[in-house]
C-alpha cells in the first residue's frame, strides 16, 4: 500500500514526465528532418514510454492529500527535479555519439538549471540535440513544477506551497487573486516573450534554426553556447541589441510584467527591487567604462558605453554571454563582474545568483541593526515596496546569503581536491553556484568544462543545483529528521503513552 | 558632544605617551642614542595635547555621565588615535618617510594583524621592533580594557563600553565588577606572555627575540624580529611553543580563569571550546593528508607538525611566516577558511569568531527544521542559555557586513593598487581577519609595499574595522549617529 504522501509525489511527478515526453516531441520532429536515424530511435523510444507512463501514473496515484506538509513539497521537487534531469540525459547518452554519463548528466543539468556551461563541445552535437537543449533551458527558465501546476486543475492552495520551493526569490507574487491565475499569467507572459525574441532576431537578420534556439535559451538567462561558445562580439549590432533587451526582460520579475498587464504603472515605480537592480546595472556601467577609458584613452566613449552596458546585462542576469573584449581584463573589472555575478537578478525571473530582492532585504536589516545599536529600545516599522514587512523576511534573507556564502568555499575547496588551482576552483564554484556559467577565470571561452575531471564536473552539478533550487530542497537531502522522523515526536509520543499508562 | 569623552581621550593620549617609555628605555639599552631623541618627541607629542585636553575638561566631570552610545564612539576614536600617534616613532626616526606607511604599520600592530611595509626587518634599530611588538600587545587585549583595569574609578560602566571593544558576540562576565574583570583578563595575559618568553629563551632565543616573539604571539599578532619569521630559526622546540601558546592566545580567557578558581569542567562543558578543537583537529588531518596524497616521500612526522603549525598559526590569526611552501590549492582554500573563522571570543585572535559561525549554524538548522515542520517552537541555545532573536540577527548582519566590506575593500585595492583579484582579495581577508601575510609562504604573496597610499589606507581601516568587529566601527559612520532625534 502506497501512503497519500508517496501518492501525491508520484502523481506529481507522473505530470512531470508527461510534460517530458511532450517537450521531446519537437526534437524528434527534427531528427526526422535531418535524417538523424539513432537519435530519432531513441526519442521515439522515450516519447513512446514516457507519455503514457505520465499519463497512467497520474490516473492510477490520484492526490489525497487535502493538506500538504512543507516537507512533503521538498521532496516532491527535488524528486522531479531528480527524474526530470535523468531522464534529460537519456538522449545525449543513446544518441549514438560516443558521449560519456558523466557529460550527459551535466549537459542535462547546466541545461535545466539555465546555467549554459556545456561539456560537450557545441560544434560537435547535432542539430535535434542542440533544440533539446534549447528547451531543456526554456522549461528550466520557468521550472518544472509551475509547468506540471498549470496543467492540474484542482490544486489551488497545495499549489502555492509548492511552487514556493522551486521559484527562485523570497517572495512569491501577490497581485493577482488566485495562484492558479498567477502561474497561467507567467506561462502566458513567458510564452509571449519568447516568439516576440524569436520574430525580433528573425528581423534582425538572424537565421531561422538560430533564431529558434537563442530565443529558447536566451529569454532562461542560460547563455548563448550555440552562438560561437557565447562569445558574440563579432555579430552584427541590431542582433547584439536584441539579444541583451531580451536577456533583460527574463531577468527581472515577472510581476512587473503582470504589473503593467494589469495597468498598475504606479506601483511599478514603488517596486525597489527593480529599481535596486536598474541602479546596480549603472553603477557598474560607470565603474567598468570609467576604467576602460582610463586604461586606453583612445577609445571612442560611446561604443565603449555601450558595449560596457550590454557586457553588464549578461552578467548581471547570470546569462553570462560576452559581448565585449576580454583580453584586457583588469583586476578591478574583475572584481566588478565577480559582485554583480554574485547579486544576480531579480526574484521570480530566469536569472540566478542571490537575487536583487535578497540584496534590499540585507541592506534594510544592516541599517535596521545599526539603528538599533544607537537606539536599542526602540521599534520600527519594516517596509519593502512601500508596504509593512515581516521582519522573518530579514532573517531569511541573510541567512540564505550566509549559506550561499559558505557553500562557494566549500564548492571551491571540494574542487580544489583533484588539483585545480584556488582561483580556478573558486571561479567555477561561483559560476556554477550562481547559474552564470562563465567562471571570470575563463573569461575567453566561456562555459566550456570538458577539460575537468570527472570528479569536478559531479561537484559542479551539485552546485548548480544547488544554485537554481534556491539550496534549501537540495540541504534537505541531508535532514536527518525528514527521513528517519522527528526525534522530539518520537519523545513526545513515548511522553503521552506513558502518562496513559500511569493512568491506566 | 559628552565633554567626558574629551577628557578621557586626553588621559589616553598620556598613556600612550607613557607607554612609549618602554621603547625608549631599549633604545637607551642598546645604545641606540640617535633614536632617543626621536622617541622622546614622540613622547611630548603624545603627552602635551593630551595633558591640555585633560585639563581643560576636567571641570566638566561632574556634569554628565558616559552612555553606551559614547562608548562606540570613544572605542573607535581611541582606535584611531593611537595608531595616528604611535606612527610617529616611525616617522620622525625617519625608518618610514612616508607617514602613511607608518600609519598603515602602527595600526596593523594595533590590531595585531602583523602585515608589514618593512621588506627587511633585520636592518631595524631594537627600539623600533621593541614598540612594533608593543603595539601588537597593547591591542591583543585591548586598549580599552586595559585602561578600565587600571582606572576603575573612570564613572563610565565599562562594562558597556569595554564591549564595544571586546571580541566576540556573547560576553561572559567573571566577576561582579567589570574592572576586576579586566584586570583577571590582563594578570592572565601578562603571566601568559612571562611564561612564554621564559620557554622561548630555554629554546636557545636570544632575550630580545624572545620578548617580541612572546609580546607578539600572545597578541596573535605575528610582527617578528626577523625577515623569515619563525621559519628562519628552524627549532622545532620553538615551532611547538609557539603553536602551543598561539592556541592559547585564541582560546578564551575566561576559561583561563574558570581553571584557577577550580572549575575543570567548564572546559570540557563551553560549546565554543570543543567546536575550536574539533576545527583544529580535522583541518590538521585533511591537510595532513593532502600533503601525504601529493608528496609521499616525506616525513609523517613533518607533516603533522607542519600541518598543525599552519592549522593554528591561521586561526589564531597569529600570520607568522614559515617555511613551507609549494602546498596544494586544496590546504590553501581550507586555511582561507579557518582565516575567516579566526578563534574563541574573549581571546586575542581575529576573525569571524568560531562562536558565531557555531551559533550560525545552528540557526541555519533551526531555519532547515522550520521549513521541514512548518512552525517549529524551538530555541537556539549556547552554552546552555537562550540565544534571543536579536543576538541572532547581530550576528547575520555581521556576516553581511563581513562580506560587504570584504568586497568594497577589495573593490578599491583593485582600482588603486593594481594587482591580480585573487591575491588582493586574500590580502583583504587577511588583513579584516588580523592575519597578516601568513599565506606568503603558502604561494599567495600579499603586496602591501607595492601598493599606493590610498591601499595603505584602506587596508588600515579595514584592519581596524576587523579588531572592532564592524559594527562599533561603522556605527559612528551612520547619520543616526550624530543626529539622534532623527528617526
Amino acid at each position: 500500500m502506497i501512503s497519500t504522501r508517496k501518492k501525491f509525489v508520484m502523481n506529481i511527478m507522473s505530470i512531470a514526465i508527461f510534460i517530458y515526453g511532450i517537450a521531446i516531441l519537437p526534437s524528434l520532429f527534427m531528427a526526422a528532418r535531418y535524417n538523424e536515424l539513432g537519435i530519432f530511435e531513441s526519442m521515439a523510444v522515450i516519447a513512446i514510454v514516457c507519455i503514457p507512463l505520465g499519463i497512467l501514473g497520474h490516473k492510477a496515484l490520484p492526490n489525497e492529500l487535502e493538506n500538504v506538509p512543507m516537507s512533503v513539497c521538498y521532496v516532491t521537487t527535488l524528486m522531479t527535479w531528480a527524474a526530470v534531469i535523468i531522464l534529460s540525459a537519456l538522449p545525449y547518452y543513446f544518441a549514438g555519439e560516443g558521449y560519456r554519463i558523466v557529460d550527459c548528466f551535466f549537459e542535462s543539468i547546466a541545461s535545466w538549471t539555465t546555467t549554459g556551461a556545456s561539456a560537450i563541445p557545441t560544434e560537435s552535437l547535432p542539430v535535434p540535440l542542440k533544440i533539446w537543449r534549447s528547451e531543456c533551458n526554456w522549461m528550466g527558465g520557468i521550472g518544472i513544477i509551475l509547468l506540471t501546476l498549470t496543467l492540474v486543475s484542482k490544486w489551488q492552495f497545495v499549489g502555492q506551497k509548492l511552487a514556493s520551493t522551486e521559484i527562485r526569490g523570497p517572495e512569491f507574487l501577490m497581485s493577482n487573486t488566485t495562484f492558479r491565475q498567477a502561474y497561467r499569467r507567467i506561462l502566458g507572459i513567458y510564452c509571449s516573450m519568447t516568439v516576440i525574441h524569436y520574430v525580433a532576431l528573425r528581423v534582425a537578420g538572424m537565421t531561422q534554426m538560430n533564431s529558434l534556439l537563442t530565443a529558447l535559451s536566451n529569454i532562461s538567462t542560460s547563455g548563448l553556447q550555440h552562438l560561437n561558445n557565447g562569445v558574440i562580439t563579432g555579430f552584427p549590432l541590431a542582433i547584439k541589441i536584441v539579444i541583451v533587451v531580451f536577456t533583460f526582460m527574463g531577468s527581472i520579475n515577472v510581476g512587473i510584467f503582470v504589473l503593467a498587464l494589469i495597468g498598475k504603472f504606479k506601483r511599478i515605480l514603488d517596486q525597489s527591487e527593480l529599481k535596486m537592480y536598474l541602479l546596480i546595472i549603472l553603477v557598474a556601467t560607470i565603474l567598468l567604462t570609467g576604467s576602460a577609458m582610463l586604461a586606453h584613452e583612445d577609445m571612442p566613449f560611446f561604443s565603449t558605453i555601450g558595449n560596457t552596458l550590454m557586457q553588464v546585462v549578461s552578467f548581471a542576469s547570470t546569462a553570462g554571454f560576452i559581448v565585449t573584449e576580454y583580453q584586457n581584463l583588469n583586476a578591478f573589472m574583475l572584481c566588478v563582474i565577480l559582485i554583480l555575478m554574485f547579486i544576480g537578478a531579480c526574484a521570480i525571473s530566469t536569472g540566478g545568483g542571490l537575487k536583487v530582492s535578497r540584496i534590499v532585504y540585507s541592506a534594510k536589516s544592516l541599517s535596521n541593526n545599526i539603528y538599533t545599536h544607537i537606539h536599542p529600545n526602540s521599534i520600527r516599522t519594516e517596509t519593502y515596496n512601500k508596504q509593512p514587512t515581516n521582519k522573518d523576511n530579514f532573517t531569511q534573507s541573510n541567512m540564505y546569503i550566509a549559506t550561499f556564502m559558505l557553500l562557494y568555499i566549500i564548492g571551491g575547496i571540494l574542487i580544489t581536491a583533484d588539483g585545480t588551482d584556488a582561483y580556478t576552483a573558486l571561479s567555477y564554484s561561483q559560476a556554477m553556484l550562481t547559474n552564470v556559467g562563465s567562471p571570470i577565470s575563463e573569461l575567453a571561452n566561456p562555459g566550456i568544462v570538458s577539460h575537468m575531471t570527472d570528479y569536478s564536473k559531479c561537484i559542479m552539478c551539485f552546485l548548480m543545483l544547488c544554485g537554481r533550487l534556491e539550496i534549501y530542497p537540495v540541504m534537505m537531502l541531508f535532514s536527518y529528521r525528514l527521513w528517519f522522523g522527528d526525534k522530539s515526536k518520537t519523545k513526545f509520543k513515548k511522553a503521552i503513552q506513558d502518562i496513559q499508562r500511569e493512568d491506566k | 558632544m559628552n565633554k567626558r569623552i574629551f577628557h578621557f581621550l586626553g588621559i589616553f593620549l598620556i598613556a600612550i605617551g607613557a607607554a612609549m617609555l618602554l621603547p625608549l628605555f631599549t633604545a637607551l639599552v642598546y645604545g641606540e642614542y640617535h633614536l632617543a631623541g626621536a622617541f622622546i618627541l614622540s613622547i611630548l607629542i603624545c603627552i602635551v595635547p593630551g595633558w591640555i585636553v585633560h585639563l581643560s575638561y576636567k571641570k566638566s566631570l561632574t556634569e554628565e555621565k558616559i552612555n553606551f552610545r559614547d562608548g562606540y564612539f570613544i572605542v573607535t576614536a581611541v582606535w584611531f588615535i593611537s595608531s595616528i600617534f604611535s606612527a610617529f616613532p616611525y616617522f620622525i626616526s625617519g625608518v618610514m618617510p612616508n607617514f602613511i606607511d607608518a600609519f598603515f604599520e602602527s595600526a596593523s600592530g594595533y590590531s595585531t594583524t602583523g602585515a608589514t611595509l618593512f621588506t627587511n626587518v633585520e636592518t631595524l634599530p631594537h627600539s623600533i621592533l621593541m614598540w612594533r611588538s608593543l603595539t601588537q600587545w597593547l591591542g591583543g587585549m585591548g586598549i580599552v580594557v586595559l585602561f578600565f583595569a587600571f582606572l576603575p574609578s573612570f564613572g563610565a560602566k565599562g562594562n558597556t563600553i569595554a564591549n564595544a571593544e571586546a571580541p566576540g558576540a556573547f560576553q561572559r562576565k567573571l566577576t561582579s565588577r567589570y574592572s576586576d574583570t579586566a584586570r583577571v583578563f590582563y594578570a592572565l595575559y601578562v603571566s601568559l606572555t612571562l611564561v612564554l618568553t621564559i620557554l622561548l629563551v630555554i629554546g636557545d632565543m636570544n632575550i630580545f627575540d624572545a620578548i617580541n616573539h612572546a609580546l607578539t604571539t600572545m597578541a596573535t599578532g605575528g610582527f617578528s624580529t626577523r625577515t623569515g619569521g619563525i621559519g628562519s630559526y628552524d627549532s622545532t622546540f620553538i615551532y611547538i611553543v609557539i603553536g602551543i601558546f598561539a592556541f592559547f592566545a585564541a582560546t578564551n580567557f575566561g576559561l583561563f580563569f574558570d581553571m584557577i578558581c577550580g572549575r575543570f569542567r567548564s572546559l570540557l562543558k563551553d560549546e565554543e571550546f570543543r567546536s575550536f578543537v574539533a576545527i583544529v583537529a580535522i583541518s590538521s588531518i585533511l591537510i595532513t593528508i593532502s600533503l601525504k596524497l601529493t608528496d609521499s616521500s616525506t616525513n609523517a612526522i613533518n607533516d603533522v607538525t607542519a600541518a598543525f603549525f599552519q592549522v593554528i598559526n591561521t586561526i589564531s590569526t597569529l600570520g607568522v611566516e614559515t617555511a613551507n611552501s609549494n602546498w596544494p590549492p586544496f590546504c590553501l582554500i581550507i586555511l582561507a577558511l579557518l582565516m575567516i573563522t579566526g578563534g574563541c571570543s574573549s581571546s586575542t585572535s581575529g576573525g569571524i569568531k568560531v562562536s558565531r559561525i557555531t551559533t550560525l549554524i545552528k540557526v541555519l538548522k533551526l531555519d532547515v527544521r522550520r521549513r521541514i515542520h512548518g512552525t517549529v517552537v524551538e530555541e537556539i541555545t549556547y552554552n546552555g542559555k537562550k540565544v534571543d532573536t536579536k543576538t541572532m540577527d547581530y550576528i547575520l548582519s555581521f556576516v553581511i557586513l563581513y562580506l560587504t566590506i570584504v568586497l568594497t575593500a577589495t573593490l578599491i585595492i583593485c582600482g588603486f593598487g593594481g594587482g591580480d583579484l585573487m591575491t588582493n582579495l586574500i590580502s583583504v581577508l587577511s588583513c579584516i581577519s588580523n592575519l597578516g601575510p601568513g599565506m606568503d609562504s603558502l604561494g599567495l604573496v600579499c603586496e602591501y609595499h607595492t601598493q599606493s597610499a590610498i591601499c595603505s589606507i584602506t587596508y588600515a581601516f579595514v584592519m581596524i574595522a576587523g579588531r572592532l568587529e564592524l559594527e562599533t566601527f561603522l556605527v559612528i559612520f551612520s547619520r543616526h549617529y550624530w543626529k539622534t532625534y532623527r528617526v
